[in-house]
């Protein structure tokens, strides 16, 4: 498995493609997530931002295509790579880049940091740190779901890398036994840090995981957004419809480092290349509106739009106060 | 509009770094995502990429520089056809970058405690509520009269674990729940302490309060990781938005004949976690009502039972609503002044 090669198996059928709207749509939420990213990329480097900042460049189209097929009061939960995901569900630059900045405006008043971020107002359940974790928290969350008698459905994010731990298979199995609402979502960019998915899995066909448990699973090109939304659409339909479990397999690829302080030496510089010219999500869609006749103007007033609301996110953040001192000891223990 | 690029921090400990190699020339065009240079850090050896298309105008810092301090500016990029301005400008794309990286403020005096920490240690004890009538029961009824009593008040606690419900309980603690609860409420868990734990408190996320047994608390430690890193730290890493309502508990400690991975205490374990509470009744009232307050309280809370006193009876008070208040020491008798 090579990172140009596209090794899609479509198992399910064709389903609608997008219409130009949703195209629209789907083209000025990933390219805020790029844009997003590579401010806070720049603000890192500006050691504006500290510790750990995992970023989402090249894997937008994975997020941007499941969203679109979640309603209201669906549930989500993400690793540490999670901006993307944050932004997807519909919270705000400023209290992202704000967060990641340590400051008190942000998501989790400056105590979380990039890799731990919340919202109940949008169903967003972090932002987790331990890999693999957020699978059987994941599952908890649809659990939920099902206590409370809803339709609702959770979605768990989880890389390659995490695929190999062992909780993630338990859920697997509790999942299935219990047929919850949980759509688990592999997003595979071919590396767990610096190890490539041949040198950690004996199977490379992760999609087919969950089949001992009889969940069903596809793999999906996760650079292509139509082809993740039909996947999703048909994966949620499933699990709304109180069926289980669904696991898809989104092959996509991380552009930058594992997180900012990687070297990559693990990989070549022209396989980073070769996938940005030739399997690039956001350049792939710029294409289909193009051709559909959307003008180069209307493109440029969206990426104007974006780049501000990108710039005014990063100016919130830094006139925005760090956290008091005493903010150390507070949100320990809730007052009972 | 020329804009100025910066040294950049590439790691988190990074303040200075060398100019090992230009990638580009003055003169270059560049697109976003080009490598530019290649930087030393204190860890390894980093591309720095264009994070702007434009032309290379004008190297500022020659390759081969050490000791360059994080945002000093190292180049200058400008648009196609601009002229090239002599000397780095404010004019860098983000507001004020900073002359260094930003130190932690120095905390000078420690923050001040909460107040009410202070005035609880100080006030006189408030006298026992006094819970009227008592009759003698087993510390093992206590507990199960607690969940019964919470299961009925509350819809949204329920009970899981493993041979918590058809089985009636390993010991017995949870026998005849699932009668009155149905298997909705009491729920049956495969060998699989992570994952169910993992659920749990997934679950407790979203505000229903699960009780999760465990057979006893030595395979807790096959779940520790989400009691302490997603149950008791969430709260604090949301900023107080989310809160873990859940209850872990099990018999803790010493048992008889059992050998060593069957008989320890995780008091100091748990009591050692910030976010977590730590109860260990030993009667049974105070099982009783501390396992109430701990199913009521909207934050982890791990109860330590023990095997031993499962069958001991003690009087317990017979008042459908006695609970006891999680962290306030029972006076047990008067010592001499
Ligand atoms: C339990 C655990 N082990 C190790 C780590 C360190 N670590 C953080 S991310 C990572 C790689 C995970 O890769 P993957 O699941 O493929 O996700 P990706 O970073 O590619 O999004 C490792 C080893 C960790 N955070 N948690
Ligand atoms: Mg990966």
């Amino acid at each position: 498995m090579t990172a140009g090669q596209k090794n899609v198996a479509r198992v399910g059928g064709n389903g609608p493609s997008l219409t130009r709207e949703q195209f629209i749509d789907a083209f000025h939420e990933m390219l805020l997530i790029r844009r997003f990213e590579e401010k806070a990329g720049q603000l890192y480097g500006m050691g504006l931002i500290g510790g750990f900042c995992h970023l989402y460049i090249g894997q937008e189209a994975v997020v941007v295509g499941i969203q679109m097929t979640l309603k209201d009061g669906d549930k989500l939960i993400t690793s540490y790579r999670d901006h993307g995901q944050m932004l997807a569900a519909g919270m705000t630059p400023r209290g992202v880049m704000a967060e990641l900045t340590g400051r008190a405006t942000g998501y989790s008043r400056g105590k979380g940091g990039s890799m731990h971020m919340f919202s109940r107002e949008k169903n967003f359940y972090g932002g987790h740190g331990i890999v693999g974790a957020q699978v059987a928290l994941g599952i908890g969350l649809a659990f939920a779901n099902k206590y409370r008698g809803t339709d609702e459905v959770s979605v768990a994010y989880f890389g390659d890398g995490a695929v190999n731990q062992g909780q993630v298979y338990e859920s697997f199995n509790l999942a299935a036994l219990h047929k919850l609402p949980c759509l688990f979502v592999i997003e595979n960019n071919l590396y767990g840090m610096g190890t490539s998915v041949e040198r950690a899995s004996a199977s490379h066909e992760l999609w087919r995981n969950g089949e001992p448990w009889g969940i069903p699973g596809r793999r999906v090109d996760g650079m292509d957004v139509a082809a993740v939304h039909e996947a999703a659409a048909e994966a949620v339909a499933h699990c709304r419809a109180g069926k289980g479990p669904y696991l898809l397999e989104m092959m996509t690829y991380r552009y930058r480092g594992h997180s900012m302080s990687d070297p990559a030496k693990y990989r070549k510089r022209e396989e980073v290349d070769e996938v940005r010219k030739t399997r690039d999500p956001i350049e792939h869609v710029r294409r289909i509106l193009m051709d559909a006749g959307v003008s180069e103007d209307d493109l440029r007033k969206i990426e104007d739009d974006i780049k501000a609301t990108v710039n005014d996110s990063a100016e919130f953040a830094q006139t925005s106060p760090e956290p008091d001192p005493a903010e150390l000891y507070t949100d320990v223990l809730l007052e009972a | 509009m020329a804009t100025d690029i910066l040294m950049p921090a590439l790691s988190p400990t990074m303040t200075e770094g060398a100019l090992a190699r230009w990638v580009k020339a003055e003169g270059d065009a560049v697109s976003i995502g080009d490598v530019l240079a290649e930087i030393e850090t204190d860890k390894a050896t980093m591309e720095v990429e264009a994070v702007e298309s434009g032309v290379l105008g004008r190297i500022l810092v020659p390759e081969g520089t050490q000791d360059i301090a994080v945002n000093t500016p190292i180049a200058i990029l400008v648009a196609e056809g601009e002229a090239v301005p002599d000397a780095a400008s404010a004019s860098t794309t983000t507001s004020e970058p900073k002359s260094e990286l930003p130190t932690q403020t120095p905390v000078e005096q420690p923050p001040s405690a909460p107040a009410h920490v202070a005035s609880t240690l100080l006030n006189a004890p408030e006298p026992e509520k006094d819970w009227g009538p008592t009759t003698e029961i087993t510390v093992r009824e206590a507990l199960h009269d607690a969940m019964q009593a919470e299961l009925r008040r509350d819809p949204d606690v329920f009970l899981i674990g493993e041979e918590v419900a058809e089985y009636q309980g390993a010991y017995k603690i949870s026998q005849g729940l699932l009668a009155e609860f149905g298997d909705k409420r009491v729920i049956d868990m495969p060998i699989t302490e992570h994952g169910f734990t993992g659920m749990a408190v997934g679950a407790a996320l979203t505000g229903l309060k699960p009780i999760v047994e465990f057979m006893t608390m030595n395979f807790s430690m096959q779940a520790i990781d989400h009691i302490i890193n997603s149950a008791a730290k969430t709260l604090y890493m949301s900023g107080g938005q989310m809160g873990c309502p859940i209850v872990f508990r099990g018999p803790n400690g010493a048992a008889a004949r059992v050998g060593a991975q069957h008989s320890q205490c995780y008091g100091s374990w748990y009591a050692h976690v910030p976010g977590l509470k730590v109860v260990a009744p030993w009667s049974s009232a105070d099982a009783k009502g501390l396992l109430r307050a701990a199913i009521r309280d909207p934050n982890p809370v791990v109860v330590l039972e023990n095997e031993i006193l499962y069958g001991r009876k003690f009087p317990c008070p017979v008042d459908e609503d006695f609970i006891l208040p999680i962290g306030k020491a029972r006076l047990s008798g008067k010592g001499a002044m």
